[in-house]
């Protein structure tokens, strides 16, 4: 395993989206799922967090409400709502596109041209 | 949604932040660091956490409500900075919207307000038209035919005006009758607020005409409020009535403007004044209203056919009373749309002076616009969308509008409580402030906002940047291109200054010329009118009656400065039953309408009743103690009857028939006016009080000098007379006659106050115009002085501004006032709607007040130094 790598542009808000689409989490439950699913090899920076978590929720992506953290703290939790699934779905498809598309521009060989 | 509470949004933002970095650090804890070194390490990795905060309240982005109160707050800030301009245009606006509001609660309670009966849409208003009288009342016969064959209607109703005497609760009063069908109420939907109202059901109606419902406004002033009234008795006219309720308090009948005191049914009237229900009968006794109500599922169009139908059928039964006469239905609401004119032409009247005071408040804005051209010009730099410049400068136009309409509204509130002291004609009504006024306030005071606001920050959204930013003030040259539009605005003031001027130039003439009309008698006369109750409700037998009216006339020319006493059934020009007429045949003319009797109006009146109204005697004599029942009958004609009748010879000695007995003609009078002072000529007689008994008499009494003096004498006189007869009602007849035209004057004097505002609310807007040209100017007058101009020349250069501005609104005004003439042509008499002089003195003094509102800058600019102004460079 090597250096964790830095963030594309643009793939905080999906990796928010995926995250909480597994269920409620409060904003530090976000950045260790998302460490957990991709098992240390991105790098979030945590300052960076929050006013994204702030923009999607401004979007109506994501919905938050304060409830009790599993340490008995009060916490603010976030959860996808429909139009934010509407968006993970498209976003992920568009990713997945983008992804074949660049990988095969970049498999392509000099002959091939 | 929690936009609007900042404070807790930073506090949950700082919450969920601790939280983060306290979580993390557990985190730490529980791998192994020491406590104080993990929550050094989480902030650290953390980063920057107010930049982080900045960026969350950046990325929650800014909501409309938040950014209104910025608006908000910075407008009132903007507004605190030139308290003049703001405390100038908020006065300006408060006294259009006052004016508004206070006018708006006036014909409201009068005209607007929807009747309070159960679903008033459905009601239709029935009319009678018939080519020869333009009077919409319809006979009894006709009513009971529409009643009870038009089905498109579940219930007609019918109600006429007439007048009674109620008495039995010690003094006696004069109250409006509304006499009415049987169904009225229940028809109407109408409850009683006390009691009951009359029953609909056909074996109640013998009860019913023993019985009367009285309305609130009786109940209180004569009553007392009285809670046990009903189920007690009361005199009207001197036959007892039991008051079966109390209408309800906004009740006041279908007709606007005239509530009735008390109402009885058709048969009640009847009961009260015997030979009354003789007129049930007769088709051509037409002075009931209608109104029907459409049954469920029915519509107008069907109501309109029957009711053609049915005048039809009508004609073809009874062709003399009913020839062309046809029945027209159309939706109560819109009926008294003649009663409406008034209201509607106050309120058009009153608009004006709002829309120049919107004018005005647009103008300032516009040149405080100007001045803060640097400042828009900075926020759009700065990235502000040119949207957000203009909602800013809408919502200072708000802020503004608002206090005008809050301020307006209290002067209207001031207005209104002064109403009944400035207009003392003004009927007793439900005068006052409700919801619906203070909707109309907010809605108007709203749309000014828009009106005024909209050309300023049209023009904030098109300023230029870099010539504002650079500080390119306006010099000589390049300058005018801005002023059109507040040219156009402070001719447009003048313009409509100018209508109301117009307006009230034609009222007040025509006010003059009603003054002049010769009434057929002298109203300038030292006359004192006694209105005395009719004395056989207070026991007298007829006989003794008749013999009571002399005994008064000739008590009280004993009087030491009484020179005559009269006596007459009906005081000159008064509504009530002045329209009663007799049937009177003419031996050798026959009516045209194949009738043998002519219905003409008359009098009855007592000897030397000429003489002391001073109403002239074309020919022959008056009535005189002579003319008693045992001599032969006599009348006496006015000089339009003999034209007509007798054209090119002397009617008197000649003979009519009245009822079966023939009078004859002992004298000529003058014509005169009877009912309505601006009536048309038309024929009348007088019978003598001597030979035909009349229920009740005015008397007139003449004084050598002021009347006022000797009221107190001669009541004293009656009082010796007979002690229980009240007179009810002691008025010279200068009062009188301010009486007749008291409607006139009022809506002159109305008038004549929004004109006066207006014009100097325009006069103010002028003003402004000028100032801010001469201070724009000031640096080119700098100039022309330094070059030789004189004071006079300078004088003359702002002198023509004002007048170039004055005399275009001038025109466009007096165009306005030609157009909208139509409107005014209802309430004007004697003169055309377009009358010259009215409309040329409105111009003179509109132009003569813009200059003097130009010369006050006009003296500033005289005194511009050229030194000082071109060391300003």
């Amino acid at each position: 395993m090597g250096k964790p790598l830095g963030l594309l542009q643009g793939t905080l808000d999906m990796l928010i989206l995926k995250a909480v689409s597994l269920g409620p989490l409060h904003g530090y439950g976000i950045l260790l799922r998302i460490q957990q699913i991709s098992k240390d090899r991105l790098e979030i920076q945590q300052g960076s967090l929050y006013p994204a978590l702030y923009r999607l929720e401004h979007q109506g992506w994501i919905a938050s409400v304060w409830g009790e953290s599993e340490n008995k703290r009060k916490a603010k939790y976030y959860r996808l709502t429909a139009a934010g699934r509407r968006r993970l779905r498209s976003e992920t498809e568009n990713w997945n596109r983008m992804a074949d598309v660049i990988a095969g521009v970049l498999r392509t060989n000099p002959e091939e041209v | 949604m929690r936009l609007w509470s900042r404070s807790r949004m930073e506090s949950e933002m700082d919450a969920e932040l601790r939280f983060h970095i306290e979580a993390y650090a557990d985190d730490l804890v529980r791998g192994g660091l020491p406590r104080q070194e993990a929550i050094r390490r989480a902030r650290l990795e953390f980063g920057g956490l107010d930049r982080a905060k900045e960026e969350c309240r950046d990325a929650r982005g800014v909501s409309v409500v938040e950014s209104l109160i910025q608006d908000l707050r910075f407008g009132g800030r903007m507004l605190r900075k030139s308290p003049g301009f703001a405390g100038v245009a908020i006065v300006s606006l408060a006294l259009g919207i006052g004016v508004n509001s206070a006018v708006f609660s006036l014909v409201d309670s009068f005209l607007l307000r929807p009747w309070p009966v159960s679903d008033p849409g459905r009601l239709v208003a029935i009319e009678t038209s018939w080519p020869k009288e333009p009077n919409p009342d319809t006979s009894f016969p006709d009513y009971s035919d529409i009643a009870r064959e038009a089905g498109a209607f579940s219930g007609v109703v019918a109600y006429g005006l007439r007048g009674g005497f109620v008495s039995g609760q010690g003094q006696g009063l004069e109250a409006t009758v509304e006499v009415v069908s049987q169904n009225y109420f229940a028809a109407l939907g109408v409850g009683a607020l006390l009691g009951r109202v009359f029953s609909p059901k056909p074996e109640a109606e013998a009860g019913d005409a023993r019985s009367v419902v009285v309305s609130y406004g009786l109940w209180q002033s004569y009553f007392g409020g009285d809670p046990s009234l009903p189920g007690k008795t009361t005199l009207l006219d001197g036959k007892q009535f039991a008051v079966i309720g109390i209408a309800p308090r906004d009740f006041c009948g279908l007709r606007r403007g005239s509530p009735p005191g008390i109402w009885v049914t058709t048969g009640g009237w009847a009961t009260m004044v015997p030979g009354e229900e003789r007129t049930y009968a007769e088709r051509d006794d037409r002075w009931f209203s209608l109104a029907g109500r459409l049954r469920p599922g029915a519509r107008i169009g069907e109501a309109r056919a029957q009711l053609q139908t049915l005048a039809r059928r009508i004609e073809v039964a009874s062709p003399v009373t009913n020839r062309d006469v046809r029945f027209l239905a159309h939706p109560a609401a819109d009926t008294d749309r003649g009663d409406l004119a008034p209201g509607i032409f106050l309120m058009a009247m009153v608009g004006l002076v709002l829309l120049i005071s919107c004018a005005n408040v647009a103008n300032l804005l516009l040149a405080q616009t100007e001045g803060r051209q640097r400042e828009m010009a900075m926020r759009r730099a700065l990235g502000a969308a040119p949207w957000r410049l203009v909602r800013q400068l809408l919502t200072e136009g708000l802020i503004l509008s608002s206090a005008g309409g809050i301020l307006g509204l209290l002067l209207a509130w001031l207005l209104v409580s002064l109403a009944p002291a400035l207009i003392p004609d003004l009927p007793a009504a439900n005068l006052g402030l409700d919801g619906r006024v203070l909707a109309f306030t907010a809605a108007i005071s709203l749309l000014a906002a828009v009106v005024f606001g909209l050309a300023p920050a049209a023009r904030a959204a098109r300023c230029e940047l870099t010539g504002a930013l650079k500080g390119e003030g306006p010099r000589l040259g390049g300058t005018t291109r801005r002023l059109p539009l507040r040219s156009l605005l402070v001719s447009g003031e003048i313009a409509f200054a100018v209508v109301l001027l117009a307006g009230s130039g034609l009222l007040l003439r025509s006010l003059l010329y009603s003054q002049r009309i010769d009434p057929g008698f002298d109203p300038k006369k030292n006359l004192l009118m006694l209105s005395v109750a009719p004395p056989m409700l207070y026991g007298y037998s007829e006989g003794q009656a008749a013999a009571l009216y002399p005994a008064f006339a000739a008590r009280l020319e004993s009087v030491p400065g009484v020179l005559r006493a009269s006596y007459a059934r009906r005081p000159p020009l008064t509504e009530i039953e002045g329209g009663e007429t007799k049937a009177v045949a003419i031996p050798g003319v026959r009516p045209p309408n194949g009738s043998d009797r002519f219905k003409i109006r008359y009098n009855i009146v007592g000897p030397k009743f000429f003489a002391t109204l001073g109403a002239r005697l074309e020919r022959g004599r008056e009535f005189n103690e002579l003319d008693v029942p045992a001599a032969a009958p006599v009348v006496i004609v006015n000089d339009a009857m003999a034209r007509k009748f007798w054209p090119d010879r002397d009617p008197v000695g000649r003979s009519i028939q009245i009822g079966q007995r023939d009078y004859r003609i002992v004298g000529v009078a003058q014509t005169g006016r009877y009912v309505d002072l601006h009536e048309a000529f038309q024929p009348y007689i007088f019978l003598p009080f001597t030979q035909v008994f009349s229920f009740e008499c005015t008397l007139f009494v003449e004084t050598a000098g002021q009347p006022q003096a000797l009221v107190h004498a001669v009541l004293k006189e009656t009082a010796a007379v007979d002690k229980r007869l009240p007179i009810v009602g002691a008025v010279t007849m200068r009062d009188y006659m301010r009486g007749v035209l008291s409607e006139q004057r009022t809506i002159t004097s109305l008038l004549v106050g929004l004109s006066v505002l207006g014009m100097l609310l325009a006069a103010a807007g002028l003003y402004a115009a000028v100032a801010h040209l001469v201070i724009r100017r000031t640096h080119e007058i700098g100039v022309r002085v330094a070059l030789g101009a004189s004071r006079g020349d300078v004088l003359r250069l702002v002198l023509i501004q004002g007048l170039r501005l004055s005399a275009a609104g001038a025109a466009a005004g007096l165009a306005g006032a030609f157009a909208a003439s139509r409107l005014i042509s209802n309430f004007i008499y004697g003169i055309a709607p377009t009358d010259p002089l009215s409309y040329a003195s409105s111009a003179v003094i509109a132009i003569g007040v813009a200059l003097v509102a130009a010369y006050l800058p006009a003296r500033r600019a005289m005194r511009v130094d050229p030194m000082v102004t071109l060391r300003c460079e």
